[in-house]
């Protein structure tokens, strides 16, 4: 190593420990596991999955409210809707589904669905126009039902409009019923009165794939960990090889990075470059933190199953539950899931990392911590 | 057999080295997360949440007149009564408490909102802020709702303004107050009665499980799955210069990886005794209301046979995780090849979401898989359903790891 300055003799450490871990086959194999995980994550995405599963009813052979209620609801089938759709030729098979546990309702529009229609509008709601076979009722077959009555009351709307000019108006040569659609149909304003908007960078992603950065996101705590581990026992060895958990850390990072880029869920190229690099420093010196409390490599160990569930449940893996402020502030992973998507809190992330940096370094120098 | 027993009481040493850290590891698990789920089903849970509810904020002009009968009159809907809060403050106050997860979203109603839905422009919308981060589920709900709502106010407002250009066409302005006043409240009727429009059926007989069920059951499979982590010390502190040396004095591999195998089952049955007592825990302080076993007579009998119940479910599992240090040994590698393995089981055998929420093809190799198959064993169980294919599959899959066990140890050893 003679006559390398100290940079280049840095670099070449870096590379000989690289070297030792990929001379493993094993930590080769752990790297192909996560992207095959990864992919299985984006098929499986890519499938219709959803929240709430309806078998649908109608009588196609004719025009009716049934049919085009079905028809539109048939068009939200998509990878980002929360609620699937299948068209059934029978009601029986409709019905059935949700007895197999196919489905978990079955809406059955009557084949007289307009006649239906038309007499509650003229009658004030003396009939049924869907008959709805669902299990046990839930928060989420309301919500599925809110939608339905919607879809029926958009029907039902232009029929209570006519009943109610029937009953009050008289339809002549001058004014006939297709008048009074048109003048109706005028006014009617597709659009939403909503704007649903994020207070961060916003990306729609399937929900079966949106847990993916946080799942990754622990993979690389996990690689702390794990480097963590090498460095101890290193040390226990007598070895003083450097860079050991750096390496570990930063193959996992990248490897994140590059399956982020590869499954289209990233955000901007700078921020995920800077909030990596920080969650990396942040990993680095929390897992030293904790190695320095725990004091043997047993109960080390012990830790990070503890710590990968907790960060599953607080940290914004599959639900942001910002009830638990407190406990989620503990975790780097929570600083890096959130700064990504909202640039401001960078700040916290920044400070967070500071005060991680100064804890280990007063530990590291303070010989009775 | 002396040397099976020597072998197995050395084996028994060793896992008595680690239950110290097992007890240190559970005890930090009960603390960190015990407290916070108690206070997490507190929270969602309507029997014992008492006042808590979902934090809206409402961001309008405070002088007009309509915003503040919307203030007064939203809170007092059935709905909004028992599970929302809905709050009325300025932009940067409910940006900084969603920010701070106080609230959960907030909805800014532009000045000209009221005025653009009365005459009927329409040109102003409604925006709803919601956390930063990626599109959740709560996301597209919110999204869902207000599209609904669009509905309502779109069709009631046409069928409003409709007849107001019929009355103005027809001359009829003597009657305009009462004529728009019936359309209107007609409409408001017919919102207020919109389930009239369908008849429920539901379906009979269905035994079905809780949203918190389900999830205290996934906690269970995934607690499981994590001993291989706690007790990984177990598989890579295994020395093969002693299996050699008792392999020479003629005990077979077969027999070694028994005594192994025991040792290993016992410690997992340690963790798997103190995770039902997690769960029992959950039931005893009324977190879980609908648990069936804890609904009978004595519970606690009802929970030590829901412990011999999964025997072959803990046989499985252990068996799983026993193969897997077969494969990788060392113990960094060890823990980052058990985390995938844990994800990979977890996510596509429903403890992460459940089954039902993927395409068909994968909730049927997803039901199969050995984490599926161990979540529907511990949900029948606990349900009172039948559970022998599953029982049956745990046995299959926990031949089929003892000869991949048996035929992985390394050659010259066997």
């Amino acid at each position: 190593m003679k006559g390398k300055t100290n940079f280049q003799l840095k670099i070449t450490r870096l590379i000989l420990m690289q070297k030792r871990l990929f001379y493993k086959k094993s930590f080769i194999l752990i790297f192909v596991l996560i992207s095959l995980f990864s992919f299985a994550m984006f098929i499986s995405s890519k499938n219709n999955g959803s929240l709430i599963k309806i078998a649908l009813y109608a009588d196609f052979s004719k025009e009716n409210a049934g049919k085009t209620i079905c028809t539109e609801l048939l068009k939200n089938n998509n990878t980002f809707s929360l609620i699937n759709y299948t068209l059934f030729t029978t009601k029986q098979e409709a019905v059935s589904s949700v007895d197999t546990e196919q489905n978990d309702a079955s809406w059955i529009f009557l084949e007289n669905i307009d006649e239906f229609i038309a007499k509650n509008a003229q009658e004030e709601m003396i009939g049924k126009a869907v008959n709805i076979y669902q299990k046990n009722d839930s928060i989420k077959l309301s919500f599925a039902k809110e939608i339905l009555y919607s879809k029926l009351f958009s029907e039902f709307s232009t029929f209570a409009y006519k009943a109610f000019l029937r009953n009050r108006f008289f339809f002549n040569n001058n004014f006939s019923e297709e008048n009074a659609d048109e003048i109706y149909e005028n006014f009617i304003n597709k659009n939403s009165l909503f704007k649903i908007k994020k207070t961060g960078i916003s990306k729609d992603i399937n929900f079966l794939l949106s847990p993916l950065r946080g799942l990754l996101c622990l993979f690389v705590m996990i690689c702390a960990f794990t480097g963590t581990i090498y460095h101890i026992e290193d040390k226990k060895r007598g070895q003083t090889l450097f860079f050991t958990k750096q390496v570990v850390i930063f193959d996992g990072s990248l490897i994140m990075i590059f399956l982020l880029i590869l499954f289209k869920i990233y955000t901007t190229l700078l921020f995920e470059l800077f909030a990596v690099i920080l969650f990396s420093i942040s990993l680095y010196h929390f897992t030293d933190i904790l190695a320095r409390l725990t004091k043997s490599t047993e109960y080390f160990v012990c830790l990070i199953p503890v710590l990968i569930i907790l960060s599953l449940i607080f940290t914004p893996v599959f639900l942001n539950l910002s009830i638990f402020k407190p406990i989620q502030m503990l975790f780097p992973s929570y600083y890096y899931l959130t700064s990504v998507y909202y640039p401001k809190n960078f700040i916290p992330f920044v400070v967070y990392t500071i005060i991680l940096c100064s804890i280990n370094c007063f530990q590291k120098s303070h010989p009775l911590a | 057999m002396p040397l099976f027993r020597k072998y197995l009481k050395t084996q028994f040493k060793r896992g008595f080295c680690i239950l110290p850290s097992i007890f240190f590891s559970f005890a930090l698990f009960l603390i960190c997360l015990g407290i916070p789920y108690l206070f997490l089903l507190s929270r969602f849970n309507p029997n014992l949440s008492g006042n808590q509810k979902i934090r809206i904020a409402i961001i309008g002009d405070k002088s007009n007149p309509y915003f503040d009968f919307i203030m007064k009159n939203l809170p007092s809907l059935d709905y909004s009564k028992n599970y929302v809060d809905i709050l009325s403050m300025d932009e940067k106050t409910a940006e900084k408490q969603l920010n701070a997860g106080k609230i959960m979203c907030y909805a800014v109603i532009p000045d000209t909102f009221l005025d653009s839905v009365m005459y009927g422009y329409n040109d102003t919308q409604i925006t709803i802020v919601t956390g930063s981060g990626q599109k959740d589920f709560i996301d597209q709900i919110i999204q869902e709702l207000s599209e609904i709502i669009s509905i309502y106010i779109n069709h009631a407002q046409s069928a409003a303004f409709s007849v107001e250009k019929i009355i103005i066409e027809q001359n009829r302005m003597k009657e305009y107050d009462k004529l728009m006043n019936d359309i209107n409240f007609s409409y408001v009727d017919y919102v207020l009665s919109r389930s009239d429009f369908a008849i429920i059926e539901k379906k009979s007989n269905s035994k079905e499980i809780s949203f918190s069920l389900y999830y205290a059951c996934s906690l269970v499979i995934i607690l499981l799955m994590h001993i291989s982590i706690i007790t990984c010390s177990f598989f890579t502190k295994r020395n093969s210069s002693s299996r050699l040396f008792f392999k020479s004095k003629g005990l077979s591999v077969g027999l070694q990886m028994l005594c192994e195998y025991s040792v290993y089952f016992f410690i997992f049955t340690i963790c798997s005794i103190l995770i039902l007592f997690f769960l029992y825990l959950l039931c005893r302080f009324g977190i879980i209301k609908d648990f069936p076993i804890y609904k009978k007579t004595n519970p606690e009998l009802g929970m030590i046979l829901l412990f011999f119940k999964l025997i072959p479910l803990f046989i499985m599992i252990s068996l799983i995780q026993f193969v897997s240090y077969e494969f990788i040994s060392d113990l960094s590698n060890g823990i980052l090849f058990q985390f995938i393995l844990i994800l990979f089981l977890c996510f596509f055998g429903g403890a992460f979401y459940p089954l039902s929420f993927f395409s068909k093809p994968i909730e049927i190799i997803g039901k199969l898989t050995p984490a599926g198959n161990c979540l529907s064993y511990l949900i029948n169980s606990i349900m009172h359903k039948d559970f022998t294919f599953q029982m049956l599959l745990c046995i299959f899959y926990s031949l089929i790891l003892s000869l991949l066990t048996l035929f992985k140890r390394n050659p010259h050893e066997r």
